[in-house]
């Protein structure tokens, strides 16, 4: 390496190369690692922060890091500290403040205001005892147990990994990166949410006739009746609106989300009739973002807005750090599905929407998950072992805008398939249920921050 | 437990152990909210603030009644049936405490926190998440309990708040109530239990200030204690 820097420039030294790049790059060079590329010349933008550590006050006790803080991220945090105060919890995230997936339907059809869906990281990590570290992990070491971040490396005792989830736009027939960054950017799911959130409400505020087109993935995508409360919701927004809109909303199922079809479907024909076009049994083969079309197995359907969501893989960062099962479909983590911890390593797990098992991909499901999670790397901290918890799903769907009224759904999950379980459903839309839905929201996020 | 006006120790014990576990946990210094010179004795009355009669109370009928802060709601509850007496429960810090029973001629007059042991959803003037039923609901396949709309954790009122079903971990903070045999008048002496205030406070704070006045909310309440069918205290009562 000496001997390419000597020859790119004439007097561009070993010396000066250091002092341009600084400490960290005498340290890689010394360490023998590459700094330089194969083929660039020698940068001296490397800033050789990855070989920095992060700034952050000396761990106080046995180091839990807890990578992302979606719903799984802030509960693991906030109860990893609660199962044992010792634990110094580190929470990496580098979005600048929460908000939600859930309820986000309801901020369409303005039930809600945006406040109730942002929430500050700076308050969870107050009142939960931890430290927010506002960057990204990009690389793991789990020999040497060192969590690499955008902000510079942590060495943990432990470490969570809830990154979420990731859109996958080949499962639509999207291929070329410049349709799939057109669809994203054009046409955003939602189910991300942030910016993705704030188009689509822009867009019905905008909408002033036509279809609008939404979709329902295949696979197991985050929170399975969520397109059908948004069709709802869309439907009812172009209602009391007066907007002559059409919501298409197509489903490769043959019925809505099984449990709640029949509360569903009853709204889509009793509230609805003149502005759902529901197509099940549908795929669809491509979507063209330029021309604002979907071609299904029948027919290509023009639209003139849509919130487009594809199948959804795990986060790329799972698979990025070679921890997806190359057997999954969704690219999920390969984990103990019983422990939640990198099958070999039970220092690295993973948890929420990541995770492999079949469960709902669902706010309450990864909220009591991650109450559980906490207390597995608890337990084998302490050199214990606990008995395996189910996940809670309990979910409620807001059918109507006006009187505002909800379905729902709860269910646990037996221990040998991971099937539903004891299931209590309600499909008759209520008022009661329509206040209960706010109340479930409102206590996630009392539990999260 | 047959001493029914517990000492401040013990009250600010069931009230702030949780406060200062966190606080001690978080190297905050925290000063419990709430801590008590002793638990406050209120006298049951209606809204005229004429003492209310515990057999005048319709069985499987929900009522309200703050204790021991103008703010912090609880359920009175007149079951069908006498309860057990002398219950052992088991707390969130794991310690168990003993739940007397239900008091009056019956042995069926109950009264808990009407505040979530699970999220902390509670009843308020706006709307009761956490009400008593007789029959099963959808929500809950459990008959004569009480049961929160928000998440289902689902407690037994005749059996010291127990959670049965649900998310909650551990039971309701139970209220002390002391009946008089002469006068069937009833008084709430105490709470047992995790009894969950500093948290509700924290949760609700800008709400609570709306409705009772900024920082009002912690006033405690004396020698009486109103309460009302729930109907009347809150505008919805969602039956889930």
């Amino acid at each position: 390496m000496t001997s390419r820097l000597g020859n790119r420039s004439k007097g561009f030294g070993r010396r000066q190369f250091l002092k341009l790049s600084g400490g960290s790059a005498l340290a890689a060079v010394a360490a023998g690692t590459t700094v330089v590329s194969a083929t660039g010349p020698a940068s001296a933008a490397i800033s050789g922060r990855t070989n920095k550590p992060a700034d952050l006050p000396a761990a106080s006790g046995p180091r839990c890091v807890v990578v992302g803080g979606g719903v799984s991220g802030t509960t693991l945090a906030k109860y990893l500290k609660k199962e044992n105060p010792k634990f110094d919890v580190v929470m990496v995230e580098p979005n600048a403040l929460y908000m939600s997936c859930f309820l986000s339907n309801l901020w369409l059809d303005d039930l809600i205001d945006l406040k109730t869906l942002q929430h500050s990281y700076c308050d969870a990590a107050r009142k939960g005892g931890y430290v927010w570290l506002q960057g990204k992990l990009i690389d793991l070491d789990r020999e040497a147990k060192r969590a690499f971040t955008s902000e510079g490396y942590i060495d943990y005792q432990y470490i969570a990994l809830a990154p979420g989830l990731d859109y996958n736009y080949a499962s639509i027939g999207i291929t070329d990166p410049v349709l799939a960054v057109a669809c994203a950017q054009n046409f955003p799911a939602g189910f991300k949410p942030g910016s993705e959130n704030l188009s689509i409400k822009g867009k019905l505020a905008n909408f002033e006739k036509g279809v609008f087109l939404t979709t329902v993935p295949s696979g197991n995508y985050r929170c399975l009746p969520a397109p059908y409360e948004r069709a709802c919701l869309l439907a009812d927004y172009f209602k009391k609106n007066k907007i002559k809109g059409k919501v298409v909303l197509l489903d490769p199922g043959e019925q809505p989300f099984a449990p709640k079809a029949p509360g569903f479907l009853a709204a889509f024909k009793e509230l609805y009739k003149d502005i759902i076009d529901y197509r099940p049994s549908t795929n669809i083969k491509s979507v063209d973002p330029i021309k604002k079309t979907v071609t299904t197995e029948f027919e290509t359907i023009s639209f003139d807005d849509a919130a487009i969501y594809p199948r959804v893989r795990a986060a790329k960062l799972i698979e990025e750090l070679g921890l997806s099962d190359p057997k999954s479909p969704q690219f999920e983590a390969d984990i103990d599905v019983y422990k939640y911890f990198v099958k070999g390593d039970k220092t690295c797990y993973a948890a929420g929407d990541c995770r492999p098992m079949p469960f709902s991909k669902s706010a309450n499901t990864a909220n009591s998950e991650a109450h559980y999670v906490a207390k597995v790397i608890a337990a084998a901290a302490a050199g214990k072992d606990i008995d395996w918890v189910s996940p809670y799903t309990i979910c409620y769907s807001m059918v109507n805008g006006k009187p505002e009224e909800a379905i729902m759904v709860k269910a646990k999950y037996d221990k040998q398939k991971f099937g539903f379980t004891d299931v209590e459903l309600d499909n008759k839309r209520s008022a009661a249920l329509g206040l209960a839905t706010h109340e479930w929201g409102a206590g996630l996020y009392r539990d999260m921050f | 437990m047959d001493r029914p006006n517990i000492s401040r120790r013990k009250f600010v014990k069931a009230c702030g152990a949780t406060a200062a576990l966190a606080a001690a946990a978080s190297g905050r210094l925290v000063e419990p909210t709430f801590a008590l010179d002793e638990a406050p004795r209120l006298k049951l009355v209606d809204k005229a603030g004429k003492p209310i009669k515990a057999s005048a109370l319709e069985v499987h009928a929900n009522y309200i009644f703050p204790y021991p802060y103008v703010s912090t709601p609880c359920l009175l509850l007149r079951l069908d049936a006498a309860t057990p007496r002398d219950v052992e429960r088991i707390n969130a810090e794991k310690a168990s405490y003993t739940w007397p029973g239900g008091v009056g001629k019956d042995g069926a007059v109950v009264a808990y926190s009407a505040i979530c042991a699970h999220l902390l959803s509670y009843d308020s003037k706006h709307a009761s998440f956490l009400t008593y039923h007789n029959a099963r609901t959808e929500l809950s396949e459990h008959q004569r309990a009480i049961t929160c709309c928000a998440h289902a954790a689902t407690y037994d009122p005749a059996d010291g708040g127990n959670a049965v079903s649900g998310p909650a971990e551990f039971p309701l903070a139970a209220v002390q109530l002391e009946h008089d045999g002469d006068t069937d008048e009833l008084t709430a002496v105490g709470l047992l239990g995790t009894v969950l205030f500093d948290q509700f406070f924290d949760a609700y704070r800008a709400d609570l200030n709306t409705e009772f006045g900024r920082g009002a909310y912690r006033e405690l309440l004396k020698d009486r204690t109103t309460v009302v069918p729930i109907a009347e205290y809150s505008e919805e009562v969602p039956r889930c």
